[in-house]
């Protein structure tokens, strides 16, 4: 039986767009794996209905969102709830959980692994974005030099994750390529772009969070 | 974002030195963030900052945080980790 994973690509707005394209790389990794199979719910697809459907229907080990969201919700597609605290989080039980949002680190991703959620990585605090609007193509996006300072290392945890890796293993890689993007902003001497997100990406790292079974893997 | 520091409470010389690091940035550069995806681009981050607006505040916040982890020691620290 393959082993199952399910995307959320909204890609509704310029952000989630973003998210989109990078995911897009990220599951390179497993379309590389003969025994891996990903269930991406795209655009107006992105919604709770199908997200409930396709989780039962299929039972992912690895469910990884991409949106917007809070401290007690998680957003698809026009920012409609797909998963919300205390009411349909137990849709996550038995799977790693990887959200890519604002805030959802914080009461969310607790009650997802206290529901039975093998593990939960996701941010505490807002998820902070920059990228260059000179960059208005998909192509411009996908190598958008100032959104790849941001968004790498995020998707070092998710790239680490659908290889294998251990939770813990991948929030450390997320987190250590956060390190390595702020020593080379640092070391370089740019300081038009250590100005640009020399905070975002400081800001990103210190918010991550790794709940639940570290030695968890998919 | 919701960062520790309230509107009204962010001293004028925080203020003052983001918006000193927002003039360095390139005008194309756009940032995002919050529950709506909001974009701002650089000149509207400056206006956010500027009118003191809970935006504007939290971007202030996350920015003083980072300088403030460079002037300490934190962030040399957690590099050489």
């Amino acid at each position: 039986m393959p082993k199952i994973i399910v995307v959320t690509n909204p890609a509704h707005d310029e952000v989630t767009t973003y998210f989109g394209i990078w995911m897009e790389k990220a599951l390179l990794v497993a379309h590389g794996q003969a025994d891996t199979r990903v269930i991406t719910l795209n655009g107006a697809s992105a919604n709770r209905t199908e997200l409930e459907r396709v989780v039962a229907e299929h039972k992912p080990g690895l469910v990884l969102f991409n949106g917007h969201g809070n401290a007690s919700a998680m957003g698809g597609f026009a920012n409609a709830v797909l998963v919300a605290a205390h009411d349909n989080e137990n849709v996550l039980s038995g799977t790693i959980t990887h959200m890519l949002a604002c805030d959802a680190g914080l009461t969310l991703g607790p009650r997802v692994v206290q529901l039975g959620g093998r593990a939960f990585l996701g941010y505490a605090k807002p998820y902070l974005l920059v990228h260059d609007e000179l960059c208005d193509t998909a192509e411009r996006r996908e190598s958008d030099p100032v959104a790849t300072l941001v968004l790498g290392p995020a998707f070092g945890a998710v790239t680490a994750l659908i290889r294998g890796a251990t939770a813990r293993q991948a929030f450390m890689e997320s987190q250590e390529r956060h390190k390595e993007t702020l020593r080379m902003l640092i070391s370089h001497g740019n300081q038009k772009l250590l100005a640009e997100v020399g905070g975002a990406v400081f800001h990103n790292m210190k918010c991550q969070v790794l709940l639940g079974a570290e030695d968890a893997a998919f | 974002m919701s960062g520790d520091e309230k509107a009204g409470t962010v001293p004028e010389e925080a203020i003052q030195t983001v918006l000193w690091r927002l003039d360095v940035c390139s005008p194309s550069i756009v940032y995002s963030s919050g529950a709506d995806g909001q974009t701002y681009t650089r000149d509207e981050m400056k206006k956010e900052v500027a009118a003191h607006s809970a935006t504007g505040i939290d971007f202030v916040n996350a920015e003083i945080d980072f300088l403030r982890a460079q002037a300490s020691g934190e962030l040399a620290a957690l590099l050489a980790q």
